[in-house]
């Protein structure tokens, strides 16, 4: 007799509450879509995407070539599809690093406080002082060009923003009465950490991924874009738009369609995360 | 019925939220006579707000709507108006003071500025006539007027809320509305503030309708009561009418649910169950499910308005019951039986129902009509635990008085019996000179400074103080959960006060706690079962298995929790029962000693009296000992064996619960006593106002620490602390004029 | 107030201590040689290579070459010689530094003239098709990269409709795209949250105050709601500052602007580190002082922080809180702290949360 019928557990709660908001669902599916043409790239993809065809280079978009080629006669589709497998999967990976570390690092600097909190804070302090994307391009000439270069220099530059929040999310936890009752009833640090604030961290936690994810993408593509980070012959859309420079004049699909999928994913992240923000706020709930 | 101020006819406002329209107030009409003060009285979410912004038209369009019906302002009826024309209404004519003074005033302004916007807009002057008349009203409301240019931040919460009377008199309106003008405030302060706003508006000739849920503060203040419940007036009439002749069950049970100053009850009589939600309201009378008297006809029909014929030698005050309005069906239908509306309407608010569920019918006092008959249970009470134990003078005389006082119930008879006057009790908690200071960046912050006493098990402490006076803290001290400044916590004769380890973990089994806040003191992403298991879980006594469902459903049975609700998580559930999971969670590891720490002060006055019940009861099955922490003093009045009073992180006096309310001997606590509003017309108060605000804690002045605020100061108060010193046998005082003022 | 904006300068230095020691380990682990940058790929002998190494300070450790930096850059006010073209970095920054901080400050000049009012008239006609409309393309601008919106930017008004040049800096037609490109995102950003900032105040209670007293809505808006609405907003616009400044390094490069950024994304790929680590540590040093502006405003606007500040004496950021008597910052630990938080100040400290809602 555990639960009632019109019970269900909170995740229903959450899908149902988010379901509500319908721009944010139609996000999802965009996502989902363009999550499986790209990770699905060598299955969808009409061409490989390094094959070059010197006769047919900055060909307009036709049924052969639904985006055009590129200046090395490449299918702009295919590369597009190539690039988002690398794009997103860099974008996934270095969020990952990035809350997970920064929030290890921000939980123990939250939870423990004095002296550790301090050196911890000061040190992110340094770190935030330089412009995000500055401190990832530093980075990145470092680590050199690659996926996984790249993978590296984002997700170290995001640790410091991560540890930020969640360290300002435990210090308000900290001061619910729900964590000292725990404490008065004798349980271990470990086990408040664990079974109280852990899950009452994870719904910013999972908010802030989500916005990271599209933020990532930009940065990813910017790097890429300055000749940093995912170089040919990678398919990179940063890189691709970086290559449309040359033919701005005369050859549009270049750079207007590996930007459209920049904007399309981080839209799609960007709105995914604000509905998910509401649907896992408890204040909302009734 | 012209001469009226105010008429408010058939009102009707609904708000469309996404769950569908809700009917906040349900055709409200009452009216208000130049001069007279009208007391609105319900619990949270009864509509009184919504009502008195309404007379403003200040309801926000949406999602609010007005659904007929007229409030008739001098003649004119404001829901017509045009909304440049109730400007010139808002303000001047009509003026509001809110309930929350700490955000009602605009932050970044300057107070001055904030009082004289309102002059401004409404007389015909320029900005420093405005300006000199917000400096007058400063000074009219007891405020420096130097201090005008300050911030809000600046002010303290009484202060605040001068500021916000003087901003609603600013114009001399014609009628104040004032939304519990005094809830947020501390008692003294409440009293200071309360007597502010009935000389100005004698000063003024205002009328007022006055917004509360304390029936004290209405029979101090007003002249009639209006009793809102669900969104409609259920009563209404003279002070006179609604305090003797008092005819709605709900008013009835709200008068039951008050623990009282003046008379010795030994249990409240709350109403059980909790207010219906706005958005989903039962048929018939809304009242039928909470009802003792509900009768199968109050479910089916909703009753009007009409006067309790059978009260009145003056006609009757009107009354919305079937008991009155229709007679005769009602008595013709079956009655409904409490019991039977608990489970038809998902309600299980009262603990009695976890008895009803284990066959104890016996406990069961709803109208007074069961007598406790579980003497078994209740008998461990107070018998004596261990002889040979040693005790102080203080308890040895406080249970010496409880014989004589107490001796109206069957149960203290049977401690005196058990318990003869001297008799050695065991003494549980001791505590020598416990001091326990903050740094801050403003200095020292001496939260509890040299607190001693003796705790015998089986009793309960009341801890009582204002704001910042250091109770909640000395309750965490003792605990161990704030680590000791300085002095020693003995439980059971062993030092613990800087117990670490394993240690602590072993009297953590043994001292609890139950939280203030039933919202931030459970974990939000926990079903109920879980939360009441985790201390379980968290101390290696149980696994997660049949056996630990079956304990934790023994524990939401001895709270009054349906098992029903295991799986259910707090958000859905309201304060009262929150507060049960807290209890339910201070129980699971059986202790000895609990410190409530103002474990009813977010609670409704009916849910309050629930909570209160139960722990008494819980008290006194398990022979439990209690601190119990609290600013109410009418609270610990109804619970305590001894109370302990503080101000300012230090001790004033110290008692047996009926001497010190009988005869307080110090200044502070004879203020705080006349401070608290009585709900009874009939005793004319002896009031004794105290001036001034609280000292601050941070870097406390050396000396009595309330003589700023103390008619009787000299110099030396301030110059020397006083000694916590025994006046008379039992009675400790901390004053150096104890004796000159008292005549002892 | 003044000894406090004192106390925060002198507290950079620490942090821009750390900045220099980080971003010169990180450059020190680039890649390539900067003897063989200087010296070119071949041709040369071991002795000029040592002479070479050790005239650029490069044949001592990690730890030295940092402390050698900054003896230079406190005792000289010199950020070491560009390996690529031999010529002072501090030299070369000064000449560009102005032109890169006044596109950062016109950016963020337009940023708040444009979304300050925009987010606030979307909270007043909250629900309208205005205030759709701006939401909608709030959201969609937050999502469009810098670098991409220069380069259809380019396409449109520059190749296409030849509006706008598309490179260089000498006239005031050349600021537009650029300041556009840097500032939009942040924009957007921006208006979402005055919008619902100003929302969040004008359900406040002093709001509903100034109602019943009678103060005319305009009047209740920019008297009342606007200044509180603005104290959440103004952090924002720091944060805000710190990407125009990171964003601006592909924009110059997109429109062939002699700012620092062109010069450094050219620094990279002529692994030029000298002058990488000296253009980041200005540019960071550039962005601190720009947060603290925003931080000191913050005082400015509102009075408890103001305070705060004061009271404080100027250790370190604003923002904290005395243990309230009746809970106090309780570490499970065991520990309390310094009760150092990043909420929201509300009031004096010592509150109660005894009221009755």
């Amino acid at each position: 007799m555990k639960k009632q019928a019109k019970r269900h557990g909170q995740l229903y709660e959450i899908v149902k509450r988010f379901s509500k908001r319908k721009i944010a669902v139609v996000a999802f599916f965009v996502l989902v879509v363009m999550l499986a043409l790209c990770l699905g790239a060598p299955i969808f993809a009409p061409y490989d995407y390094a094959l070059q065809d010197p006769f047919n280079t900055l060909a307009m978009p036709s049924w052969q070539h639904p985006f055009g080629t590129d200046g090395f006669g490449r299918d702009i589709f295919t590369r597009i599809l190539y690039g988002g497998r690398n794009s997103l999967l860099i974008s996934l990976f270095s969020s990952l690093i990035s809350v997970v570390g920064g929030g290890i690092i921000g939980a123990i600097s939250g939870y423990y406080g004095g002296k550790t909190d301090n050196v911890i804070m000061r040190l992110v302090d340094v770190f935030m002082a330089i412009p995000g994307i500055l401190l990832c391009v530093v980075i990145s000439a470092a680590l050199g060009t690659g996926p996984w270069q790249t993978c590296a220099a984002v997700a170290i530059g995001g640790i410091p923003g991560g540890a930020r929040i969640l360290r300002a999310q435990v210090l308000a936890l900290r001061k619910q009465e729900y964590i000292e009752a725990a404490g008065a009833y004798g349980s271990s640090d470990m086990r408040i950490v664990l079974t109280h604030v852990v899950p009452n961290c994870l719904a910013p936690v999972i908010v802030d991924t989500t916005l990271r994810l599209g933020m990532n993408i930009m940065m990813i593509s910017g790097l890429a874009f300055i000749g940093l980070g995912v170089q040919a012959p990678h398919a990179e859309w940063g890189a691709m738009l970086n290559s449309g420079r040359e033919y701005i004049r005369d050859f549009w699909p270049l750079i207007t369609f590996p930007g459209l999928a920049i904007v399309i994913s981080m839209l799609g992240f960007n709105l995914f995360g604000d509905g998910l923000r509401d649907a896992l706020d408890p204040k909302l709930k009734t | 019925m012209t001469d009226h101020l105010l008429e408010v006819n058939n009102l009707n406002i609904r708000f469309n939220t996404s769950e569908g329209t809700v009917c906040a107030v349900n055709d409200i009409s009452f009216a208000i006579s130049p001069g007279e003060t009208l007391g609105l009285v319900g619990e949270t979410g009864a509509g009184k707000t919504t009502t008195a912004l309404s007379i403003m038209k200040l309801v926000a369009q949406p999602p609010g709507e007005y659904h007929g019906g007229s409030v008739l302002f001098d003649g004119k009826d404001i829901l017509q108006e045009t909304e440049g024309r109730l400007r010139h209404i808002r303000g001047k004519d009509i003026a509001m003071i809110f309930q929350d003074p700490m955000t009602a005033l605009n932050p970044v302004m300057r107070i001055e500025d904030q009082i004289a916007e309102v002059i401004k807009l409404h007389t015909d002057c320029s900005a420093a006539e405005a300006l000199i008349g917000a400096a007058e009203m400063l000074e009219t409301v007891g405020i420096p007027a130097d201090r005008g240019k300050e911030y809000p931040h600046q002010f303290s919460g009484g202060m605040k809320q001068r500021v916000v009377i003087a901003m609603a008199l600013a114009c001399s309106p014609k009628l104040l509305l004032a939304d519990e003008p005094t809830t947020a405030l501390d008692v003294t302060i409440q009293a200071q503030v309360l007597d502010m706003i009935r000389d100005m508006r004698v000063k003024l000739g205002t009328s007022m309708l006055l917004i509360t849920h304390d029936l004290g503060v209405v029979a101090e203040t007003c002249d009639r009561v209006a009793i809102m419940y669900a969104g409609e007036i259920v009563e209404q009439g003279t002070l006179e009418q609604i305090f003797h002749r008092v005819a709605h069950p709900y008013t009835i049970g709200l008068f039951g649910s008050l623990p009282s100053l003046d008379k010795k009850v030994e249990r409240l009589n709350p109403i059980v169950g909790l207010m219906p939600d706005a958005a989903n309201l039962p048929e018939g009378c809304k009242f039928h499910p909470r009802c003792p008297k509900a009768r199968r006809y109050c479910a089916q029909v909703h009753p009007e308005l009409s006067p309790a014929m059978s009260w009145g030698d003056d006609g009757g005050h009107p009354v919305r019951c079937h008991m009155f309005a229709a007679p005769e069906p009602y008595e013709a239908s079956e009655p409904l039986g409490l019991v039977d509306g608990l489970f038809d309407e998902d309600f299980t608010g009262n603990m009695n129902m976890a008895y009803l569920l284990e066959g104890k019918i016996g406990r069961r006092d709803e109208d007074g009509a069961d007598v406790p008959q579980g003497a078994d249970v209740h008998q461990g009470a107070c018998l004596p635990q261990d002889p040979g134990g040693q005790r102080d003078g203080a308890s040895a005389t406080g249970s010496g008085t409880n014989v004589t006082v107490g001796a109206s119930d069957p149960e203290d008879v049977a401690g005196a019996d058990t318990q003869p006057a001297g008799a050695p009790t065991t003494t549980l908690l001791e505590v020598r000179n416990l001091k326990k200071y903050f740094q801050t960046p403003s200095g020292m912050l001496h939260a509890v400074d040299n607190v001693s006493f003796t705790l015998d098990r089986g009793k309960v402490l009341g801890v009582v103080g204002e704001s910042g006076c250091g109770k909640s803290t000395l309750g965490r001290t003792i605990l161990g959960i704030l680590d000791a400044t300085d002095g020693q916590v003995l439980y059971a004769g062993e030092d613990i006060t800087h117990a670490k380890g394993r240690r602590r973990k072993e009297l953590q089994k043994k001292m609890q706690i139950i939280f203030q806040d039933p919202y931030s003191s459970i974990d939000p992403r926990m079903p109920v079962w879980r939360l009441i298991a985790d201390p379980l879980l968290a101390n290696g006594m149980y696994r997660k298995g049949k056996e630990l469902t079956r304990e934790v459903y023994r524990l939401m049975d001895t709270v009054g929790l349906a098992r029903r609700l295991s799986g259910a998580y707090p958000h859905e559930l309201d304060g009262g029962r929150r507060q049960r999971i807290g209890v339910a969670r201070a129980l699971a590891l059986n202790p000895d000693f609990i410190v409530c720490d103002e474990p009813v002060s977010a609670l409704d006055v009916s849910i309050q009296a629930q909570i209160l019940n139960l722990l008494q009861d819980l008290q006194a099955e398990k022979n439990l000992t209690y601190i119990f922490v609290t600013h109410d003093l009418s609270v610990v009045k109804h619970i305590s064996d001894d109370i302990l009073v503080m101000y300012v992180g230090s001790m004033v006096e110290k008692s047996h619960t009926d001497a010190l309310f009988e005869a307080p001997l110090h200044p502070y606590t004879k203020g705080l006593l006349s401070a608290i509003p009585v709900a009874n017309i009939d005793v004319p108060k002896q009031r004794i106002l105290l001036q001034g605000e609280l000292q601050s804690p941070i870097e406390p002045a050396p000396g009595c620490r309330f003589a700023n605020r103390c008619s009787y100061a000299t110099p030396e108060c301030a110059a020397a602390e006083p000694p916590f010193e025994e006046v008379m046998p039992g009675h400790f005082v901390a004053c150096h004029k104890v004796r000159e003022i008292n005549a002892l | 107030m003044l000894k406090y904006s004192i106390k925060r300068i002198l507290l950079m230095i620490p942090i821009l201590l750390g900045v220099i020691i980080i971003v010169y380990s990180i450059s020190y682990f680039m890649p390539g040689d900067p003897v063989q940058t200087v010296l070119g790929a071949t041709g040369y002998t071991q002795e000029q290579y040592d002479m070479t190494a050790h005239r650029l300070g490069l044949d001592v450790g990690l730890p030295m070459q940092i402390f050698n930096y900054l003896k230079n850059l406190v005792t000289k006010g010199e950020l070491g010689v560009s390996y690529y073209t031999g010529r002072s970095v501090m030299e070369e920054v000064v000449q560009r530094a102005p032109i890169s901080i006044g596109i950062g400050i016109l950016s963020s000049l337009v940023l708040i003239v444009i979304s300050v009012p925009i987010g606030i008239i979307s909270a007043v006609k909250q629900n309208s098709v205005l205030d759709y409309c701006i939401s909608v393309l709030a959201i969609v601008l937050a999502s469009v990269p810098g670098f991409w919106l220069a380069l259809e930017f380019i396409l449109l008004f520059s190749l296409k409709l030849r509006w706008l040049p598309a490179s260089g800096l000498s006239t005031w037609k050349h600021y537009i795209l650029p300041v556009a490109c840097n500032s939009l995102g942040s924009i957007a950003m921006l208006a979402r949250m005055t919008r619902s900032s100003m929302l969040e105040v004008i359900r406040a209670d002093y709001v509903r105050t100034a109602k019943a007293k009678g103060v005319k809505y305009e009047v209740v808006i920019t008297r009342h709601a606007l200044k509180n609405a603005l104290i959440p907003i103004i952090t924002v616009i720091g944060a805000q500052f710190s990407m125009i400044i990171g964003g601006s390094v592909i924009i110059e490069n997109i429109f062939s602007i002699p700012g620092m950024g062109s010069r450094l994304v050219a620094a990279i790929s002529n692994r030029d580190y000298t002058m990488l680590v000296g253009i980041t540590v200005v540019l960071s040093t550039f962005t601190m002082l720009m947060v603290l502006l925003t931080d000191l405003m913050y005082a400015f606007v509102d009075p408890r922080i103001k305070a705060e500040f004061e009271s404080l004496n100027g250790r370190r950021r604003p923002v904290i809180k005395p243990p309230a008597p009746g809970g106090p910052n309780v570490a499970v630990s065991g520990a309390v702290t310094d009760g150092v938080t990043s909420g929201h100040v509300s009031g004096a400290g010592i509150g109660k949360g005894g009221a009755k809602p």
